[in-house]
């Protein structure tokens, strides 16, 4: 589903020179959750920005279900990542003029459905985040769980393939975290590629195998034992 | 010290809102400062006379027409003088001179004299710089303003000498005197006695003549009123001359000459529009400082948690304001110095003489500390109103283009669009007065007025020159050019009507018999004017528009003038002789080969200038006379210079309103784009494009001056009609004028919001969302 070969990431101000990802080389199979770990600034974040058409390497390429996408122009990488590709962030990121509702549907408006239809599926997808009671609020009148998941039924709304999460639990409580962790295991289930950046090894546990990140290059691979993924291969 | 080193930090941490608030403010300072420079150069004009507001022109209005003019009989002054007590200081002086030709060293010069009584001097005052005789001018002598006697002498010291003028009459100047100060609407080259010549300088004497002005220095407090009746009834009970007469203050003549549209309206309007301007530019200024204010409000949170009170808060925001004003009055001051010589220009008169350096100062300094007040009042509320909303949290997520920014910003662009409807349709109006059917034709057509030339003894030869020129069409001697045509009459009656039928105006006009073919005026019915095979001395020709008031078919009736009939041989095409404000009057063409002296010409398309130089050369030759050649085009918009310029201000104002208004939506744009960052990168990675994105971002902007257009519009239909009304002939108010300035406003305004949203929509969405 997702390769990178030979990634590079360098940012360059008027100064300094630093290289955030050195050769990175990762694989993610279809219907697979990774876990990223690493401490601050190994390229965690820059990682998965580049992987969700975010951002572009400096060098090295990229595939996205077979395709090289490296090199796309930003109109190109829109299209590929409206509805493709769904993010969750550790700040969430919602839009505050925007109501619970309105901020789920952004992603279909993008999509240029139905107005009937993205009624439906903001629907079913608040249904099954329970927050569905709180379509009408705006995000500043919602604790933090609440807006996560709505980021999260965001992320999902449009059906992505894959989903990135960037410390999805960052900033939350243990409990609440455990909730956005068993929401993306779901999700997981159902057959959702996740690729998740965290800090916490506890919620790594909930993905097949973490990649540990270390100064822009990848140390070890660790495949969680009570994971039943098949097939994993580097 | 301290306040003002953070302030000035503060100031630099926004240099593109500080710099945009600056210029903004400077050119409204400037703009209102230059126009008032120009208006109180205007408002001064004749108050240098010692107890100016003593001195009065005698008009009169007549008791049919309700007409007030300023002529007045020969022997008024002299008999106010004797008859009315507080009206001794009275005198008559030519206000039309006529060129008078000096022969002084051997040389010969044409000079404006003005022939007037000896109390004129006690009037006016006259500057003598050089004098014979203690302090009297001999009834023979003459007076030379500087300047003159520079030209003549080449010196001053020119007292004693000996002149000639008009070849016979012999005189000797008595008197040098300064130039008059450039805002004086009396400024003779010359003065003289009218006992000098008797002959030469009173035409019309006798109480049935009126072409003489008088004026009289009252007496402090004198009662103006009662002495206009008291002249009244004295002209009424021993002159037999009905008319009421009244007092006209000299100071007011300038801004409302007596029987002239008046300047007043003029000034008004100018002044009026230079107005808009700084008060476009202050809510400029509030707005753009009320944005960096909220940004600060996080900074303002933890001052107040620190324990700032409202009044340093205050004091803070009063120094900033002050060192905007301040940097704004300097450039201000640079810049209405290097305007100076243009307003010079414009007024024709040197304004650095009308004014000190020190008033200049004041102006300017009374002007800032205005806008001052104006400007830290409001920031003053600001901060009152958000003092307790501050808090850390609240602090940082002032997000939407605050209320009052909105209505500030629809008011800008209202101002802008109005005043450029106003531009459009005033130019639209002028060229429509200059260009448009005026039932003759102007293009390539000249007129030379000769003035003293001595037309008569060459009028053979040069007739004959322009009957050989191939590049002349036609040309006529005539009586004056279309711009302002021939006196008026009550003569030429119709014999069939009553006294009162008959008692109106006709315009009079003389000329010989090509004025048709030069001027290519058509005629409805009749024939023009044939000397060679009829007499055509009694006859006469009359525009449509008395024909019609005579009752159509008129050709062959006569008409009474005074004691001879004249008999309608033709009747032509209604032409404008007058500019576009009056209707066409009712006019008599006479025929007439002697006394008139002056010629319309028409060449060939595109000659124009090679006969007019041709002609100069020739009429030269033959005397050195002075004479002037104009283009009847150039003529016809002199009429309307007035508006000209109104409409070239006009212009300049709508373009500084839209500038400065576009450096306040540039520097909001980029507040609000700095609050809308983190959403617009949420959106595009939530699959939104680059064009979505700037339509979401400048819909609002749309709308602003969407607003703007839907309140200016009916108020500059208003005002635009209000001004045509001014004019019997007009073009209509045009939609495409009103579409067009909204367009242009709609256009400005979002290439200046696109230039930002553009770069916050390209934006990698990455980097707004990075440091969360």
């Amino acid at each position: 589903m997702l390769r990178t070969n030979n990634l590079q990431k360098v940012f360059r101000t008027e100064e300094v020179e630093t290289t955030a990802l050195n050769n990175v080389n990762i694989h993610v199979q279809k219907g697979e959750f990774v876990a990223i770990m690493g401490p601050s600034g190994c390229g965690k974040s820059t990682l998965l920005n580049i992987i969700g058409l975010l951002d572009n390497p400096t060098d090295g390429e990229l595939f996205f279900d077979g395709q090289e996408i490296a090199s796309f122009k930003e109109r190109q990488r829109t299209n590929l990542r409206k509805g493709n590709i769904g993010f969750v962030f550790q700040s969430f990121n919602l839009i505050d003029e925007l109501n619970v509702f309105e901020n789920i549907e952004m992603p279909l408006v993008y999509l240029k459905l139905s107005a009937k239809e993205r009624r439906e599926r903001v629907q079913k997808v608040m249904e099954r985040m329970q927050i569905a009671h709180r379509a009408k609020h705006f995000p500043q009148q919602l604790s933090g769980g609440q807006q996560q998941r709505v980021a999260i039924a965001r992320a999902v709304v449009a059906s992505p393939k894959l989903i990135l999460a960037d410390e999805p639990t960052g900033n939350l409580d243990s409990r609440n975290g455990a909730e956005v962790m068993n929401l993306l295991r779901q999700l997981n289930e159902e057959g959702t590629t996740i690729v998740m950046v965290t800090h916490s090894a506890e919620h790594a546990e909930y993905a097949h195998r973490t990649i540990n990140l270390f100064d822009g290059h990848v140390v070890t691979e660790q495949i969680h034992q009570n994971k039943s993924f098949e097939a994993v291969e580097l | 010290m301290r306040q003002l080193k953070q302030t000035i930090r503060g100031i630099l941490t926004n240099k593109q809102n500080a710099l945009f608030s600056l210029i903004g403010l400077s050119i409204g300072l400037s703009s209102i400062i230059v126009i008032i420079i120009w208006a109180l150069t205007h408002l001064t004009f004749d108050r240098f006379h010692q107890d100016a507001e003593q001195i009065y022109f005698i008009q009169y209005t007549d008791t049919l027409y309700n007409e007030t003019d300023f002529v007045t009989p020969f022997p008024l002054a002299k008999e106010l003088r004797e008859r009315i007590a507080g009206m001794e200081q009275t005198a008559t002086y030519t206000y039309w001179t006529d060129k008078s030709r000096i022969k002084a060293d051997g040389k010969e010069f044409f000079i404006d004299l003005t022939p007037t009584e000896e109390q004129m001097f006690a009037i006016l005052n006259v500057d003598f710089i050089g004098m014979a005789n203690g302090h009297v001018l001999k009834p023979t002598d003459i007076a030379l303003s500087q300047s003159l006697a520079q030209t003549i002498f080449g010196t001053v010291d020119c007292v004693g000498k000996t002149v000639v003028l008009q070849d016979s009459i012999v005189s000797q100047v008595g008197a040098v005197y300064a130039d008059f100060p450039d805002n004086s609407t009396f400024k003779p080259e010359a003065l003289c006695y009218y006992s000098l010549s008797a002959d030469e300088f009173v035409h019309c004497e006798g109480w049935k003549n009126w072409c003489y002005v008088t004026v009289a220095k009252v007496p402090e407090g004198a009662n103006v009123d009662e002495l206009s009746v008291q002249i009244t009834r004295l002209m009424h009970d021993e002159h037999e001359i009905n008319e009421v007469f009244s007092l006209f203050p000299l100071i007011d003549y300038h801004l409302q000459p007596i029987g002239e549209e008046a300047m007043l309206k003029h000034l008004f309007m100018v002044f009026f529009s230079g107005l808009l301007v700084l008060i476009v530019s202050c809510v400029n200024f509030i707005n753009l400082q009320t944005a960096v204010y909220y940004k600060r409000s996080r900074q303002n949170s933890i001052k107040k948690m620190l324990g700032v009170s409202p009044g340093q808060l205050i004091v803070e925001v009063l120094y900033e304001s002050g060192i905007y004003i301040l940097a704004a009055l300097f450039i201000s001051l640079f810049i209405s110095y290097s305007l100076l010589p243009v307003i010079s220009d414009g007024l024709g008169l040197n304004v650095s003489e009308v004014f000190s350096n020190g008033q200049l100062i004041a102006i300017h300094g009374l002007v800032a500390a205005l806008v001052f007040v104006l400007v830290s009042a409001y920031m003053v509320i600001v901060v009152i109103r958000t003092i307790n909303r501050t808090s850390l949290i609240a602090g940082a997520t002032e997000k939407k283009l605050h209320k009052g920014g909105q209505a500030f910003v629809v008011t800008q662009f209202a101002l802008a669009i109005f005043i450029g409807i106003a531009a459009f349709s005033m130019q639209k109006q002028l060229s429509f007065a200059i260009k448009s059917d005026k039932g003759y034709k102007s293009d390539n057509l000249m007129y030379v007025e000769t003035w003293d030339y001595p037309f008569d003894d060459n009028k053979a030869a040069i007739e004959e020159y322009l009957s050989q020129n191939s590049k002349v069409k036609a040309f006529s001697v005539c009586e004056r050019s279309f711009n302002t045509l021939g006196s008026r009459t009550t003569s030429f009656t119709n014999p069939e009507w009553s006294e009162e039928e008959n008692d109106f105006y006709k315009v009079l006009y003389r000329c010989d018999e090509n004025l048709f073919e030069t001027t290519q005026i058509h005629l409805v019915s009749g024939r023009s004017f044939n000397p060679a095979k009829y007499n055509e001395a009694d006859n006469i020709i009359i525009n449509e528009t008395y024909a019609k008031k005579l009752g159509g078919d008129v050709v062959g009736k006569t008409l009474k003038a005074g004691s001879k009939d004249c008999r309608i041989i033709g009747v032509c095409k209604d032409f404008q002789f007058e500019n576009f404000y009056t209707t066409i009057e009712p006019l008599v063409i006479q025929y007439r080969e002697e006394w008139i002296c002056n010629l319309l010409i028409k060449t060939t398309e595109g000659s124009y200038s090679q006969v007019a130089n041709g002609l100069q050369e020739f009429m030269t030759s033959r005397s050195e006379a002075p004479f002037t050649i104009a283009s009847m085009e150039g003529l016809l918009s002199e009429l309307y210079e007035e508006e000209e310029t109104q409409q070239k201000l006009l212009l300049l104002f709508s373009a500084l309103t839209i500038i400065i208004s576009c450096l306040g939506l540039f520097g909001l744009t980029a507040f609000i784009i700095e609050n809308k960052t983190k959403a617009i990168g949420i959106r595009k990675v939530n699959g939104a494009t680059v064009s979505q994105i700037l339509l979401m971002l400048n819909r609002n902007f749309a709308l602003y001056v969407i607003a703007a257009f839907v309140i200016a519009c009916p108020i500059a239909w208003y005002a635009v009609n209000k001004w045509l009304e001014n004019f019997a002939y007009k073009t209509e108010v045009s939609w495409w004028v009103f579409a067009l300035a909204g367009l242009l406003a709609l256009v400005i305004a979002l290439a200046t919001v696109s230039v930002q949203s553009w770069k916050a929509a390209s934006h990698n969405p990455v980097e707004a969302l990075r440091y969360e």
